[in-house]
């Protein structure tokens, strides 16, 4: 353990009324390959972005070789040769491949002055050639480039100035099994080139085939570290899940569902969803679980006409299409998105307003909006969702996350609803707010709306859901009944290898 | 995929084939266009837009913008007349000028880097205060000057070839070396590409960008040195006409560049052209009142190939 190169001590982050980072220490012995998981919310993004300089943290210190710091800051990880590789490319869409490489590194003329364009290339591309193994023009352009071949990119450009240190996040998300093996390949020269790697993952398969050592993060705290040849997946779950033994009589008092089906969804594709089938009956909630990233964000728009798909659906046993969300509201479809502030509610209207905005119509009469008409809605609402204002009038801006989200679910319950589609509905709110919007949901499905709840947390498919499916890669691994599962079983689903899941 | 990137093949052809075959009309329809002192005047009131150009371009590529610089010609213009009337030898007059120029764009700087107020804001605001204290200076009189050093700029040559326009040529020169040929050039497009890639390449991301507004500075303080030469002396707010055209010819650049970026290059030509098109139209008869809706449309033009070849009209439709 002196060997350490990288070595994080008593990492403490806090948000607003979360605690991200208990006093966690993190460190890497030099050459190794470290793999970090952990569940969604486990703190592993957080340390992630200390990592790399993007928060602050607010104590604990960092050493780096003999050097040490409070904390990691971009110059840091210029001057201490620490490189990050992204999932999304952080490259300049119309530099060159030459320029993209050797930017802040360029060769220069024979009069200081000027940049040597021609020895410039011909670095890039020997770097290219000889230490990632690939020939890419170094006179193309960046967005001329496939995916993979701009991840190679950034990888050479991390090269030149020789790290000590990579960190890697998702980087084999947008990679065929093809391109993925070859990044593995690469990957392993860099180790053994003596760089330090830092794997970040939540591909377990990945995770056995290229790492040393993993670190598991659970509840903002660090684990353990383990060895990857001493471990197995099944371990590793555990010690992600805590073990924790299902606390009986708090999971959702199950109520006998209607036979009826609202919602019928066969062979869908679309961006990164691939095949999904799945028939919703009348007042069920059905959770989506997975990975971020795994599809579910994606299924659900293409349901409700914001990306383009194939495939069908049926809406009450007919056939239908939707091909925009207007189309969607119009046959009782409504959505509430993840993000509150950007999507969903108009920040500068009031409250009133905003419930009323996806049904103007229907409080307007001779192409006038009825004001009248609206603050009647506006209050009711206040008083079924226990919305905390000072008045329908105010401005959605002012309000707290939790009655912000409760704002946005009102506006879908001003007109019948079939099928409600919500995105982390309970994200950022506070307890009491959830527990509110939980016995909303509840009383929503009661009365016969059908409810599709993509969510991260297990506790909420247990309060709410009655099935729940997850997703992988864009692809359906299962559907589940939600009393007959914990949550060791919902991750091996989510992320375990397909081997695992077998049993 | 494959039809946005054709269209962003042709695209700088399709600007570049409307703008000369009007240029062609031109040559047909109109008497003198081609006459040397012709052309030489038309190159002459493109410097007016071309050396802004260059400056605002180099803005713009670093990922900002900037309005008042309209104003600060005139405030640079009219505190070196007042100098020059109250005796002061032209090195002095010179050197101040170049100080009040670029004194100003880091104002713009300080606010729009280190307070983060928006570049539109910023520099509208800085223009109309510039612009005001130009009238508080001039109190909106011509204030006319036959200085021998103005008259020199004005009327004599260079083999053959008036000195304005050899301003042009070295400033397009030097900005051109500078922005394309220079480590410097090459990390100011990082920055307005990817500030944060660039951060993390190690760039110094604020001091290049506080130094795009020094260029500006320094290509307004010699844009000012042909306004008062030409006009023999200050007019209030001469170049407050001209805005339009500056930014248009960035634009113009931009959609004739074959990466779909701005460049030095292209802001020139850019100038050059709409001066071209405003001698030409005026030389065929067109009314001066047309000339300016004529212009609009062209611009029109130009953002509609600049949005096909970023994609966004063919995403649009989808």
């Amino acid at each position: 353990m002196d060997k350490s190169l990288l070595k994080m001590k008593g990492i403490t982050k806090k948000f607003p009324g979360i605690l991200a980072l208990d006093s966690v220490d993190f460190d890497v012995p030099k050459g190794e390959i470290r793999a970090i998981v952990g569940k969604n919310g486990a703190g592993k993004s957080t340390l992630i972005k200390i990592l790399t300089g993007i928060y602050t943290p607010d104590s604990g210190d960092v050493m780096i070789g003999e050097k040490s710091f409070s904390h990691i800051t971009p110059d840091v990880m210029y001057s201490e040769g620490i490189q990050a590789i992204y999932q999304e490319n952080d490259l300049v869409p119309y530099f060159t491949v030459g320029e993209s490489i050797m930017l802040n590194n360029e060769p220069r003329s024979s009069v200081k002055t000027f940049l040597d364009k021609k020895s410039m290339n011909e670095k890039a591309h020997a770097i290219l050639l000889e230490k990632i193994g690939i020939d890419i023009d170094p006179k193309k352009l960046i967005r001329e480039l496939s995916v993979s071949e701009k991840q190679l990119v950034q990888i050479a450009k991390a090269l030149v100035k020789e790290p000590r240190i990579m960190i890697f996040d998702e980087p084999t998300a947008p990679l065929s099994a093809k391109e993925i093996g070859k990044l593995f390949e690469i990957i392993r020269a860099l180790r053994s080139s003596g760089i330090t790697i830092i794997y970040i993952s939540h591909r377990f398969e990945e995770i056995f085939e290229i790492a040393d050592s993993i670190t598991i993060m659970r509840d903002g705290k660090k684990i353990i570290d383990l060895p990857l040849n001493e471990t197995n997946e099944d371990e590793i779950i555990r010690h992600m899940t805590g073990g924790q033994i299902e606390v009986t009589g708090r999971g959702k008092e199950r109520k006998t569902l209607s036979e009826e089906i609202t919602f019928e969804v066969e062979g869908l594709h679309s961006e990164r969803v691939h095949g999904i089938s799945f028939t919703l009956r009348k007042g069920e909630i059905l959770g989506l679980f997975g990975a971020e990233g795994a599809g579910q964000v994606e299924m659900v728009r293409a349901i409700y006409g914001l990306l383009p798909k194939k495939g069908r659906m049926k809406l009450g046993g007919k056939e239908t299409r939707i091909r925009k969300p207007t189309d969607a509201i119009k046959k009782g479809i409504g959505y509430v998105p993840r993000d509150r502030k950007e999507e969903s509610l108009v920040r500068t209207f009031t409250l009133a307003e905003n419930v009323t905005l996806s049904h103007l119509e229907a409080f307007s009469s001779a192409g006038f909006v009825s004001k009248r008409s609206e603050q009647k809605i506006a209050e009711n609402m206040i008083k079924d969702l226990a919305i905390s204002t000072r008045s329908t009038r105010t401005v959605v801006n002012f309000l707290s996350g939790g009655n912000q989200q409760k704002v946005a679910i009102a506006r879908w319950l001003t007109f019948p609803l079939k099928m409600l589609i919500l995105d982390y509905p309970t994200m950022g709110v506070d307890v009491q707010a959830k527990v509110e919007i939980y016995r909303l949901l509840n009383k929503i499905s009661a009365e016969g709306t059908s409810i599709i709840i993509i969510t991260p947390e297990y506790e909420e498919i247990e309060m709410l859901c009655d099935r729940v499916m997850v997703m992988k890669d864009g692809l359906q691994r299962a559907i589940l009944d939600v009393k007959d599962i914990d949550e060791d079983i919902l991750l091996k689903y989510a992320i375990g290898s397909s081997e695992s899941v077998v049993s | 995929m494959e039809k946005v990137f054709e269209i962003r093949k042709f695209k700088s052809y399709i600007t570049l084939g409307i703008f000369s075959s009007v240029i062609i009309y031109l040559i047909f329809a109109s008497h003198g266009f081609l006459r040397f002192d012709n052309l030489m005047n038309v190159i002459i009131s493109a410097t007016f837009v071309a050396v802004p150009a260059m400056g605002l371009g180099t803005i713009m590529l670093s990922g900002s913008f900037d309005l008042s610089f309209v104003g600060i010609i005139g405030v640079v213009s009219v505190t070196s007349i007042r100098m020059i009337q109250a005796g002061i030898a032209i090195p002095i007059v010179l050197i101040t000028s170049l100080a009040v120029a670029v004194g100003f764009e880091l104002v713009n700087a300080v606010l729009i880097i280190k307070l983060r107020i928006h570049p539109w804001l910023t520099t509208i605001s800085t223009m109309l205060a510039a612009l005001g204290l130009e009238k508080a200076i001039s109190k909106a009189y011509f204030l006319t000057t036959s200085h021998p050093f103005f008259r020199t700029i004005r009327f004599d040559s260079f083999l053959g070839i008036p000195l304005p326009v050899w301003i042009l040529g070295v400033s397009f020169a030097a900005m051109y070396l500078l922005i394309h040929k220079t480590a410097f050039g090459m990390h100011l497009y990082a920055v307005g590409g990817n500030e944060v890639a660039a951060r993390k390449a190690g760039l110094k991301v604020e001091r290049l960008r506080f130094s795009s507004f020094a260029a500006m500075g320094v290509c307004i303080w010699v844009v000012s040195l042909v306004y008062l030469s030409q006009l023999s002396g200050y007019t209030p707010e001469a170049a407050y006409t001209n805005l339009n055209e500056v930014i248009l010819s960035v634009f113009f650049g931009m959609s004739i560049s074959r990466k779909n970026i701005i460049t030095i290059p292209g802001a020139v030509v850019g100038a050059v052209f709409v001066a071209l098109l405003a001698n030409g139209l005026a030389l065929s008869g067109v009314s001066s009142y047309w000339i300016k809706l004529i212009e609009g449309c062209l611009v029109i033009v130009v953002v509609i190939t600049n949005a096909m070849g970023s994609g966004e009209i063919v995403q649009l439709e989808k």
